[in-house]
């Protein structure tokens, strides 16, 4: 013991911890964190838990993984399939990863909703926008380096949304690809990105937020109808202090707490699930890839997709910039007055309407029923119980609907592609005239089968849809207005 | 003890446990198989026959595969010459590359291989099977077919179900015109000796012996019954369509 405490007192004479460390360690918190309401305050501890075990999985894969175009995709095998653990540490690096944004946003949503981003705490909070933005960017590039197909389309889209920027397009394209196209180049720097310039100023955004959480002090849970005056805010806080208690152990404990339970559940999902990927191979020849981004883009994918295009560009260049603005102007448009959410009911329906659009287009981006299932036609059986009530021509009608690759765009019974309503029970929708004029001349976002089929393939293939209903009801009699498109058809026609 | 330790205790033990199973270690069997490279039989069926012939070999819009009456009755070539040529003129694609499918050679064969070893032929000995192929000029033997004596066969078997002259019955009918251009001679004679039996559709032996002769049908008699239904389905053109069609 007493060498322990020699080794300490040396180190302390020249680090002097007592004196720097301590007292932040000690400073005084509201009393009321001590209540059930400061486990409100844990997320920020949890989201830094997160980047501490990204970064070390990450020193880890660095180790092995190959940032280029020949073998990138192999080293990330070798770490799946043959390295110790090598698994285990890919699965820990994508589920922090995934728990940092998730974490990210639950703390930036109770900052907002608890009003802790008023004065003083605006540059807190804009600093904040900042480590959001640049996790995100770190969450792209980390995509990219699982150099596979979603890989390769998702630097393909970004690049192409690169070379919308006016006058500067193509210099930044070329910036980001390293060359015309993707490659080694590539790759090299956006491992240079996710591994050096992006940590780095992660870090040094968190040095300075971290910083401000202390100098501007952990705000108080708020109280309805105790608006925040910048004129009087700075005195009654110092009261406030005066009756507060020591962030360690008090406030510290619970950071302790949640932050074990952070890493319990990344842990337990990399091991229940285990890593993503890598998919299909980065080879642009693979024409049934069906590319798709990691989950924290997928609402982006989403909007682009169901975007008009005349919106493309707006969309790509201007919404982000757009969304960024509008989180850093949040503390100076509302920078004093009330905090509690209970008196700011705008603030509450804002919050709504953003996680339940972001949870709309997400489910829209996963299931991405505007693309075509390319395999479907050969892929997707005729449900048995369709085939065994057909006629010999309903059957050739069948194969016509499978051979001409309907199937891709119509599901059965719920199997197929979504990009065109199910045809189930098309028969009670559309009669066949109605059905042949929207097979030949297409209509609706639906293409023109004219060219593609002759009239013994159009006959059979109607004669199969008009078979396609319920039993007992009689087929559709006449077309509805709406039966001009197939693909708005109403379920109401006779 | 407390609930909390309790629950931790527990917490522990699930991951420990899951840890030591790895359940989420990926499995090599899971890897990325380039397209070309699949060679696993099951793969390449259901990538590529099922969304036609049905999930399981039959209870598909096209005629069936899981029928050992008809893997007794075709050949390894005829068998691969049709997944790869597909059938000219028909819905039957074809799928091997050089035609301008998707599958190489190799796996061509391996979907041979798999159709005839997952669907063994019937035990029938084949000298006494009506042949698959009458000739590779007439495949269905159409053109020294009797249309009349395929007729008479259809009016005492065919018709209890298709209807007289095939307008159609519980099986629906046979004398559409789109049939005829949909439907090679070829496929019209194995169904008419195969059946569907997926779809309860008796072959040429039940079939036969529900006829006036109540004899399984010969392979003329099969060929005649096809001329017949081909005359119903074109009335002005009794003959099959040029053999370079129906292959």
């Amino acid at each position: 013991m007493k060498t322990i405490k020699q080794v300490w007192d040396w180190f302390e004479h020249r680090l002097e911890l007592r004196d720097s460390i301590w007292p932040v360690m000690r400073h005084p918190v509201p009393a009321a964190l001590a209540k059930p309401v400061g486990w409100m305050y844990v997320f920020g501890s949890m989201t830094l838990t997160l980047l501490m075990l990204q970064i070390v999985t990450g020193v880890c894969l660095a180790m092995i993984y190959q940032p280029t175009a020949a073998d990138a995709y192999a080293s990330l095998e070798y770490l799946n399939y043959e390295a110790p653990f090598g698994w285990l540490l890919r699965a820990i690096h994508y589920w922090s990863a995934t728990g940092m944004v998730v974490m990210l946003m639950v703390h930036m949503t109770q900052v907002f909703l608890m009003g802790a981003f008023k004065y003083p705490r605006e540059l807190t909070w804009i600093v904040g926008v900042g480590l959001l933005t640049t996790t995100l960017v770190l969450a792209f590039t980390g995509q990219v380096l699982r150099y596979d197909g979603d890989s390769y389309w998702g630097v393909s889209v970004a690049v192409s949304a690169a070379g919308r920027v006016p006058f500067a397009g193509p210099s930044i394209v070329h910036l980001i690809l390293g060359g015309e196209y993707i490659g080694s180049e590539t790759l090299s720097r956006f491992f240079t990105l996710h591994v050096f310039i992006l940590p780095g100023l992660l870090i040094g955004l968190l040095v300075v937020h971290l910083y401000l959480v202390v100098k501007r002090g952990i705000s108080e849970p708020p109280t309805p109808g105790q608006p925040v005056d910048k004129a009087t805010y700075g005195e009654e806080y110092e009261k406030l202090l005066e009756k507060g208690i020591p962030f360690f152990p008090h406030a510290l404990y619970r950071d302790g707490v949640a932050c074990a339970v952070a890493v319990l559940i990344v842990v337990g999902l990399a091991v229940i699930f285990g890593p993503k990927g890598p998919g299909e191979i980065p080879d642009p020849t693979l024409i049934h890839a069906e590319p798709r981004p990691d989950w924290y883009f997928l609402p982006v994918f989403a909007m682009a997709a169901l975007s008009p295009p005349s919106m493309e560009t707006f969309l790509m260049l201007g919404l982000p910039v757009i969304g960024i603005l509008a989180l850093v102007a949040v503390p100076f448009v509302a920078g004093s007055g009330e905090r509690s959410a209970r008196r700011r009911p705008v603030a509450v329906l804002v919050v709504l309407v953003t996680f339940v659009t972001l949870l709309i287009l997400g489910w829209y981006g996963a299931t991405s029923p505007w693309s075509p299932d390319m395999e479907a036609w050969s892929s997707t059986p005729v449900p048995a119980g369709i085939v065994e009530k057909l006629s010999p021509l309903e059957l050739q009608g069948a194969v016509v609907f499978q051979n001409k690759c309907c199937r891709n765009c119509h599901a059965l019974e719920g199997a197929g592609g979504k990009r065109g309503p199910d045809l189930t029970e098309v028969g009670i929708r559309m009669n066949p005239e109605a059905m042949v004029r929207q097979v030949v001349q297409g209509g609706g976002n639906m293409p023109a089968y004219a060219q593609q089929m002759n009239s013994a393939e159009v006959t059979a293939l109607v004669a199969f849809l008009v078979k396609l209903r319920p039993a007992g009801i009689p087929p559709a009699a006449v077309p509805s207005a709406a039966a001009e498109s197939l693909v708005a058809a109403p379920a109401e026609t006779p | 003890m407390p609930t909390a330790n309790l629950y931790a205790i527990v917490a522990a033990i699930l991951l420990l446990a899951s840890m030591s199973i790895g359940c989420g270690k990926p499995d090599p069997a899971e890897r990325f198989v380039r397209p070309d490279d699949i060679t696993d039989f099951h793969v390449l069926f259901q990538q590529n026959c099922i969304g036609c012939h049905g999930a399981t070999g039959d209870l598909g819009p096209a005629p069936p595969l899981a029928d050992p009456l008809f893997q007794a009755i075709v050949s390894d070539d005829q068998l691969r010459e049709t997944i790869a040529d597909g059938r000219p003129g028909t819905l039957m694609p074809a799928f091997e590359k050089d035609q301008g499918g998707s599958l190489t050679t190799d796996q061509v064969q391996i979907l041979v291989a798999g159709i005839r070893e997952t669907w063994k032929a019937a035990s029938t000995p084949t000298d006494k099977l009506p042949p698959y192929q009458v000739s590779t000029a007439d495949p269905a033997g159409l053109k020294d077919a009797n249309v009349m004596t395929g007729k008479e066969l259809f009016e005492t078997s065919c018709a209890k179900c298709h209807g007289d002259a095939g307008v159609g019955g519980d099986a629906g009918a046979l004398n559409e015109p789109a049939l005829a251009r949909l439907m090679s001679d070829i496929v019209l004679r194995r169904l008419i000796i195969t059946g569907r039996p997926d779809l309860k559709m008796p072959d040429y032996v039940t079939l036969g012996k529900k006829s006036h002769t109540g004899e399984a049908f010969t392979s003329e008699q099969i060929s005649d019954i096809a001329a017949y239904v081909r005359s119903l389905q074109q009335p002005t053109k009794i003959a099959a369509l040029p053999a370079d069609e129906n292959q």
